[in-house]
């Protein structure tokens, strides 16, 4: 057998070896801070779709993974209502995706209008925009530019603490890197964990 | 090919050897005691929890009672310890429940059988924390690490895991 073919062999089996000794299935983010979001079109849970293109000439877009049935999740519907209220007028869209496969369109819907959540939580059948970002959890912020630049990613609040309880749930992760895109300034900390129920794919 | 197996594929098989010896040893140390009740868990408890199994391979879980997945996948988990303990595997079980729901966790691992250690998450930066667990964990639960003799992490799982993936990883790190 030649040599090049040899060394191939060999690499192959230590490679395997190797690989046998540190399995992950950790999930991978596919989007970097700095890169561009690519558009993408979803319907709205119960009604019409949406596309993330439709924001421009908006100052910044949040866009965050959230949940119907995961605790973490829910502990922030009042803190995602209140950001989306807080900066409607300062040129800063919300836009919620539930991308998990046991929680259906019409509960979606159900729970964005009982939870008074006051922006569109589109429903993401199949996974694919969360398979296309590397979206891993509820609740998960991609906080965007005017330019769909990714500028922050990770939690809304609590990274340190994670919480179930609403009462202590807050966005002080987030409002800190949104003020910075507003402001036209570089972000401190463009990522931190996003703590919560990993998403339920197909 | 005349002379047998080729000198490159012995020189293989020399290395794979020695890649295997690395990866499971002969004495197994016994287990510690596990706690008795749930424990709440800081950065200094899981430092010395880790030191305390060194010696042992270790299957850390971190799940909450709340959480689907993760009731679904222990089931798996009491199959895997019971099925390897005697190897040296140990289990550690950390949730991420609030304090309020430590009744719920103890009901619940009474009634999977689950014999091994149990937590409560009580870190004072999370956040750093899964970093140092590993940088490439988001945080989602449930998720899963496990790690070799020598205290090395070698496989992570987030997500609800089959008993066959856990024992896929376990296998070749016990004898």
């Amino acid at each position: 057998m030649r040599a090049w073919s040899r060394n191939w062999v060999f690499t192959i089996v230590i490679g395997l070896a190797v690989a046998a000794c540190t399995a992950s299935s950790l999930p991978t983010l596919k989007i970097k801070i700095g890169e561009r979001m690519a558009d993408f079109t979803l319907p709205e849970a119960g009604g019409t779709p949406h596309s993330l293109y439709e924001y421009k000439g908006k100052k910044a877009v949040v866009v965050i993974f959230l949940a119907t049935r995961c605790p973490f999740s829910n502990a922030f519907n009042g803190v995602m209502a209140k950001l989306a209220r807080d900066y409607a007028d300062r040129g800063v869209a919300v836009v919620g995706i539930n991308a998990n496969k046991t929680e259906p369109a019409s509960e979606v819907a159900e729970h964005a209008r009982t939870n008074n959540l006051g922006f569109p939580v589109l429903k993401d059948e199949g996974n694919v925009i969360a398979d296309r970002l590397g979206a891993s959890v509820t609740p998960e912020v991609f906080l965007l530019d005017g330019d769909f630049t990714l500028r922050y990613h990770g939690a809304l609040g609590n990274s340190q603490k994670p919480t179930t309880k609403a009462e202590e749930a807050n966005d002080a992760d987030l409002r800190p890197a949104l003020e910075a895109v507003l402001a036209g300034q570089a972000v401190t900390h463009a990522e931190t964990k996003a703590f919560g129920c990993t998403i339920k794919r197909l | 090919m005349a002379g047998g197996v080729p000198k490159f594929i012995r020189g293989t098989w020399s290395v794979l050897v020695v890649l295997v010896a690395a990866c499971s040893h002969s004495t197994i140390p016994p287990e510690p005691p596990p706690p008795a009740g749930i424990v709440d868990l800081n950065e200094e408890g899981w430092r010395e929890l880790r030191a305390r199994y060194r010696g042992r391979v270790l299957l850390v879980n971190f799940w909450a009672t709340w959480c689907e997945p993760c009731r679904e996948e222990y089931p798996a988990l009491v199959k895997l310890y019971g099925t390897y303990h005697a190897q040296g595997l140990s289990l550690v079980a950390i949730s991420m429940d609030e304090p309020e729901s430590v009744p719920a966790i103890a009901q619940f691992l009474r009634s999977q059988g689950a014999q091994f250690g149990s937590y409560r998450h009580n870190f004072r930066d999370f956040a750093a924390f899964v970093d140092s667990v590993n940088p490439r964990w988001g945080g989602g639960i449930p998720a899963s690490f496990l790690y070799d003799r020598e205290g090395k992490l070698v496989a992570s799982w987030q997500g609800a895991t089959r008993y066959e993936e856990f024992e896929r990883a376990v296998r070749p790190l016990v004898p």
